[in-house]
């Protein structure tokens, strides 16, 4: 059972490292502590494989002096004042950004949504049955179905983080995991993979499992007949979409990489740069987000901030020593924090990031079947492989997918073995972008499906 | 039984995290409480990571991190434990045992229980000792370096230099239901750089590494300023190459992507939990002809200076070379304790774990195809009157169970006639690992470990790939 007086521990630390910090003759100081707990249930060859969990937690202290950041992290408080005179020596060689201040301290309210007590009372026996309710779930469904791999997993965080500004933010928050890689060896192979995770608890059976089976199904039997490689329209579901999409599109609007010329939107501010239609909006309040806070990771109040607004570049995404850096070096005249600094842990300097990311249309928004009707001919697409391979700073990917289908008269006529798909996301998203109406979370991306009518070319195999 | 190891490659003893005595009574209470098997694996990673921008800091992070799994198995089913407050992790093991005897008293009767391989047993400390310890080397030492590859960068149309450091002591702590008692360590040290390049609306990014296995001295004998240099051309290259044609052609790589191309296709699916699990394409093919004759690979975590270099495996096993594929025949899966008793196989050291917080898995280390006849490039490119060369990896992917792949290149040429032509950008190749296998045709002589890499299978391990130049006959280029 993940304990449930997780915050409590981590603040009693927190708080020997604070009056540390006030000890020591530091300018300016902040502290992250992070203590995670963990329960999963691994699933492999159509069985549990094993069931574990486990506890994971420390500090970062980062402090400022005279414009200059050190940093430093512990897990056992008793090396504190080690730390901070570590963080220190750091500091005095790094370079100065003049105006660069930790944050004061702003109001802001709560997000809610980001604990649910159903998670951290889930018993390892309910997890258990959980993982044996989806074996059995998908072998009355197709008894030729295996799940190869995935599993369940319930976490629950504690976090705070205090600041000599009297920043002083803690709390709990939770999180359910469930992903399968499903398999079906009968006249062909086939295989598919989704997942799910929500601040809140899922489902026992949550919509993952039916549409990793429905792939695995839609793509048994490829076709025989030879297609062309060409330049062709597709449909992205979610799922492959939020793969590309997560390694361009954020990237793109980070104010300091707009600032210094390395965005393929530099220079763009208020300018159209995708589909009039098409609208992004950084969420950072998002009720229930994986991604969503009432303060960013050194303080700062989120924010909902709209990055595309009707295909024009709107706003980017600053935390404050970007801000403080990119006015010093007069690449931009005024620049402050979005609420977008974000830290991977508690071993991890705050650098800049997004939140939730919502992808939307002014345009009417279609049912799958329909925007199937507006390609008539293409590739619907459910998952691609490399998408990390992507150049995150061009735009341009080229990519590969087992699930994809062959579209045709505007209905699916089957799938192939494999096909290379290549492109630029961002020249694709220019013009005659429509989307679907049904959208989907990944991770901390919600996005439906989206079709995209030029730049794309399908090579199949 | 208890074989003394005469492999200690160095006499130093280390500072020990766990109280053996301690552990061992936990691990006797784990099986008091009716475990089979039991062991206690404590990694301590003395690490920095450094990241500048434009020769200038951006963070430095030294810092040590040590976590410890608990790992019983239980009537052939295993219950884990993961924790940073390692002190305390007796007190873990009823509910950990507990947890497994539940996952047991799940499995269905046709299911099998899990067991172990039989392997030696050790009591010993082995170190792999750096030149220039990581740990004892000024941070200003390491800054200097990465300042060097830096402002080796000079052209105006490179818009920015992100350069990385990162390197780790890794000290392990192994103590079994066995007997096994056994303490290692080695060091990794990584250079890396993201260069970003404009000319007008054309941004074009292009990444390099050096580093290993090893202290800083990888980073002392490695050339940075050609190292700058090249990655400063091919980012300008890139800038104006043209994009990738698309379509069947024979394809020419370079070390880096025959070592992604081998990684990802080949070596992937000889994992043998994923064969176990019946998601490899390779399940059942032990023996048999999957390649063409030219084709032997190995893995082999004993190459020292490769970055998927290690002494000991994670279950405590000394590791060897694992002969994947002798003369297009497949003839070893890569296996754990556990897989190595499914399969009725001799274990070969193939458990890794990323960290002390995670179990071991099945993972590849130094994965390399050997050499073949074939003199150099020119020799490669002679009958190609249309094809592809490319260099450099940006990393790959491989659906296991299906048997398709995907792996991209940095920079490409277009090849004509024998010739290198047209650079091209964005080059990916994809394919089905039972055909591409034997459509490798051509090898230069000499192979080598190439560009350190990172391999994620749930948990993120470094590794280390390579061969020599490689020809495929017949690839999907996209």
């Amino acid at each position: 059972m993940i304990p449930t007086d997780a915050l409590d521990r981590l603040m009693e630390k927190a708080d020997v490292i604070s009056q540390a910090c006030r000890q020591s003759d530091v300018e300016q100081w902040d502290i992250v502590g992070i203590q995670g707990y963990n329960e999963e249930v691994e699933i492999e060859a159509g069985k549990i494989s094993l069931a574990g969990g486990g506890g994971e937690g420390g500090f970062g202290i980062r402090v400022v002096e005279d414009g200059r950041f050190g940093f430093a992290h512990v897990v056992d408080v008793s090396n504190v004042n080690a730390a901070i005179e570590l963080a220190q020596k750091i500091a005095k060689i790094s370079p100065k950004i003049d105006g660069f201040e930790l944050p004061s301290l702003e109001p802001t309210s709560k997000v809610g949504g980001m604990y649910d007590d159903a998670i951290v009372k889930t018993s390892s026996e309910e997890l258990l049955q959980n993982a044996d309710d989806i074996l059995s779930h998908v072998a009355s469904l197709n008894e030729n179905a295996v799940v190869t791999g995935g599993g369940i997993e319930i976490s629950s965080t504690a976090s705070c983080l205090i600041s000599s500004s009297g920043i002083e933010e803690s709390g709990q928050s939770t999180m359910n995991s469930i992903g399968v890689q499903l398999s079906i060896d009968k006249e062909t192979f086939s295989s598919s993979y989704d997942h799910q995770s929500s601040r809140k608890k899922l489902k026992e059976i949550p919509e993952c499992i039916d549409n990793a089976l429905y792939w695995a199904e839609a793509t048994q039997n490829p076709l025989k007949h030879t297609l062309q490689s060409e330049d062709s329209k597709v449909v992205f579901t979610p799922s492959s979409f939020s793969s590309l999409f997560r390694y361009i599109v954020p990237n793109s609007v980070i104010g300091e990489r707009l600032a210094r010329n390395i965005s393929v939107w530099s220079n763009k501010v208020g300018e159209q740069v995708i589909d009039p239609a098409i609208s992004i909006t950084n969420h950072g309040r998002l009720e229930g987000g994986l991604a969503s806070s009432s303060r960013d990771d050194e303080g700062v109040p989120t924010q909902i901030l709209p990055l595309i607004q009707g295909g024009k570049l709107a706003n980017s995404l600053w935390s404050v020593r970007d801000a403080a850096e990119m006015i010093q070096d007069g690449k931009v005249e005024s620049a402050k924090s979005t609420g977008s600094a974000f830290r991977s842990s508690y071993q991890s300097p705050p650098s800049t990031s997004c939140s939730e990311m919502i992808f939307e249309t002014s345009n009417n928004q279609h049912s799958r079947e329909a925007l199937l009707e507006i390609i008539d001919t293409g590739y619907l697409i459910q998952s691609v492989m490399g998408a990390h391979t992507a150049n995150p700073t061009s735009g341009d990917f080229s990519v590969t997918s087992s699930t994809i289908l062959r579209i045709e008269n505007g209905e699916i006529v089957g799938p192939l073995s494999q096909a290379g798909i290549s492109g630029n996301l961002v020249a694709a998203l220019q013009s005659n972008v429509e989307l679907g109406n049904e959208t989907s979370v990944r991770g901390r991306y919600h996005l439906p499906d989206v079709a995209l009518q030029s730049s794309i070319r399908v090579n199949p195999a | 039984m208890v074989i003394s190891s005469e492999r200690n490659s160095s006499e130093v003893k280390s500072n020990r995290y766990l109280d053996a005595k301690k552990i061992g009574r936990a691990i006797d209470m784990a099986i008091q409480e009716g475990a089979q098997y039991a062991e206690a694996r404590l990694v301590a990673l003395t690490e920095t990571d450094i990241r500048m921008k434009d020769s200038q800091i951006e963070s430095a992070v030294p810092g040590q991190q040590v976590g410890l799994t608990l790992r019983v198995l239980v009537d052939g089913s295993w219950g884990i434990h993961s924790t940073t407050d390692y002190h305390q992790i007796h007190e873990q093991v009823p509910s950990t045992v507990k947890l497994a005897k539940a996952v047991a008293n799940r499995r269905a009767a046709n299911m099998k229980p899990i067991d172990l391989a039989e392997v030696p047993i050790y009591q010993d400390e082995v170190h792999w000792e750096a030149k220039k310890d990581v740990r004892f080397t000024e941070l200003d030492e390491k800054l200097s370096h990465m300042r060097e590859f830096t402002s080796s960068v000079k052209h105006d149309s490179i818009q920015s230099v992100k350069c990385g450091w990162m390197d780790e002591h890794i000290h392990t702590e192994l103590i079994t239901s066995e007997g096994m008692d056994r303490v290692w360590s080695f060091q990794r040290t990584l250079m890396h750089a993201t260069l970003e390049g404009r000319d007008g609306d054309n941004v074009m990014s292009y990444r390099t590494r050096v580093g290993g296995e090893g202290g800083v001295e990888l980073i002392d004998d490695a050339d940075l300023d050609a190292l700058a240099t090249k990655a400063e051309k091919a980012t300008l290259r890139l800038l104006h190459a043209s994009s990738a044609p698309s379509g069947k052609m024979p394809l020419v790589a370079d070390p880096d992507l025959t070592g992604v191309y081998i990684h990802e296709a080949l070596g992937h699916p000889c994992e043998a939990d994923l064969v176990a699990a019946g998601d490899s394409c390779l399940d059942g093919k032990l023996g048999q002809k999957i390649g063409s004759e030219i084709v032997t690979v190995v893995d082999d975590p004993t190459i020292r200076g490769g970055y998927g270099a290690f002494p000991i495996d994670d279950e405590g096993l000394n590791t060897r070379e694992k002969l994947l594929i002798k003369n297009g025949v497949l003839t070893e899966y890569l296996n754990h304790r556990e897989t190595a008793h499914h399969f009725e196989l001799e274990p070969n050291a193939g458990a890794r774990a990323q960290d002390g917080l995670h179990h071991p898995m099945v993972r590849m280390s130094n994965t390399i195809i050997q050499g073949g006849h074939h003199k150099d490039l020119d020799d490669l490119l002679e009958d190609i009157q249309y094809g592809v060369y490319a260099c450099g990896s940006r990393g790959g992917q491989v659906d296991t169970g299906r048997g398709s792949f995907q792996f991209s290149a940095q920079e490409s040429w277009l090849i004509e006639n024998g010739e290198l032509t047209t650079p091209l950008k964005d080059v990916s190749v994809s394919g089905m690992t039972l055909e591409i296998l034997k459509n490798v045709d051509g090898l230069t002589k000499d192979a080598m470990i190439a560009s350190p890499g990172f391999c994620g299978k749930g948990q993120t391990v470094p590794v280390g790939d390579g061969g020599p130049l490689m020809r495929i006959r017949e690839a999907l280029v996209g």
